[in-house]
């Protein structure tokens, strides 16, 4: 009598390789490298904040004995980083400029980057706010 | 003559490992991927020479931001003191403000005034509902 043999089960996983590379794009795509600069800035926690989106200049305000102002990841004077957000205003009218300001700083600190916003004419602004880990 | 033909071999890329760094990568950016990058309350600022909005005055609500404590005024409402911020969050959502979107929430900062008090006074009447919002920094 002969024996019929016993097919093997298997799963097929030549289009994993596929997948993987398909995934491997979407992460490559949508990930975003965090580019602050090395400063400390205590963010405000408080409620409420809305998730900003990316056509941004960002200006961070330091608490520390130089009270340091840095335009995205360059440190420099008040009136260079609103140069620079004024030029880059130019190429982007819907500009939106992110203040990360220490919560420690008095609000006339601030207030005092408002005015010179006003006058380069970027008048769209997001004040940032400690990122709620999770979620709304 | 029988000519044996030497097979000739070709050169190639072995791609089994490539299914290894694909998966490798993707871990890489699964793992470090950020999708939501920052949180923060949105403001329009006003343009340098804006005229001033004339607004009723019993419409007007006015919060002082004093160190940690809040005084709110208005006028058929009256004077009230919080000790807290969250005092002041906590009473605010309990007022009854009828006519809301007509309201002015101005708030007033003194020189000393942290901008985290600030911030925070800004995002409880943002999230009171008050769509008209004005903040004054005392000279």
């Amino acid at each position: 009598m002969l024996k019929r043999k016993k097919a093997m089960p298997n799963i097929p996983v030549s289009s994993m390789a596929d997948i993987a590379f398909l995934l491997l794009v979407f992460f490559m795509v949508t990930s975003v490298l965090d580019s602050d600069p090395d400063v400390q800035v205590a963010l405000p926690e408080v409620p409420g904040g809305e998730q900003l989106n990316k056509k941004i200049a960002n200006i961070y305000l330091s608490a520390d004995e130089n009270k340091s102002i840095y335009y995205n990841t360059m440190r420099m004077s008040l009136p260079e980083a609103i140069n620079n957000v004024r030029a880059k205003l130019s190429t982007n009218p819907d500009l939106k400029v992110l203040i990360h300001a220490d919560k420690e700083l008095t609000y006339s600190e601030v207030d005092t980057v408002f005015e010179f916003l006003k006058e380069a004419g970027a008048l769209k602004v997001s004040l940032v706010t400690q990122t709620n880990p999770g979620g709304k | 003559m029988i000519s044996l033909k030497k097979k000739v071999e070709l050169d190639e890329i072995s791609a089994a490992s490539m299914s290894d760094m694909a998966f490798l990568l993707l871990v890489f950016f699964m793992v470090t991927a950020v999708f939501f990058v920052k949180e923060g309350l949105n403001i329009n600022l006003p343009r340098k020479n804006a005229k001033p909005t004339e607004i009723l005055r019993e419409h007007v609500f006015e919060i002082t931001v004093i160190g940690e404590t809040v005084r709110l005024k208005n006028q058929s409402m009256g004077e009230r003191n919080y000790k807290s911020l969250f005092e002041f969050r906590n009473e605010l959502n309990k007022l009854e403000i009828p006519n809301l979107p007509e309201k002015l929430a101005l708030i007033i900062t003194s020189g000393e005034t942290k901008y985290g008090n600030m911030l925070d006074a800004l995002s409880t009447v943002q999230l009171r509902g008050f769509q008209k919002v004005s903040v004054k920094r005392k000279k």
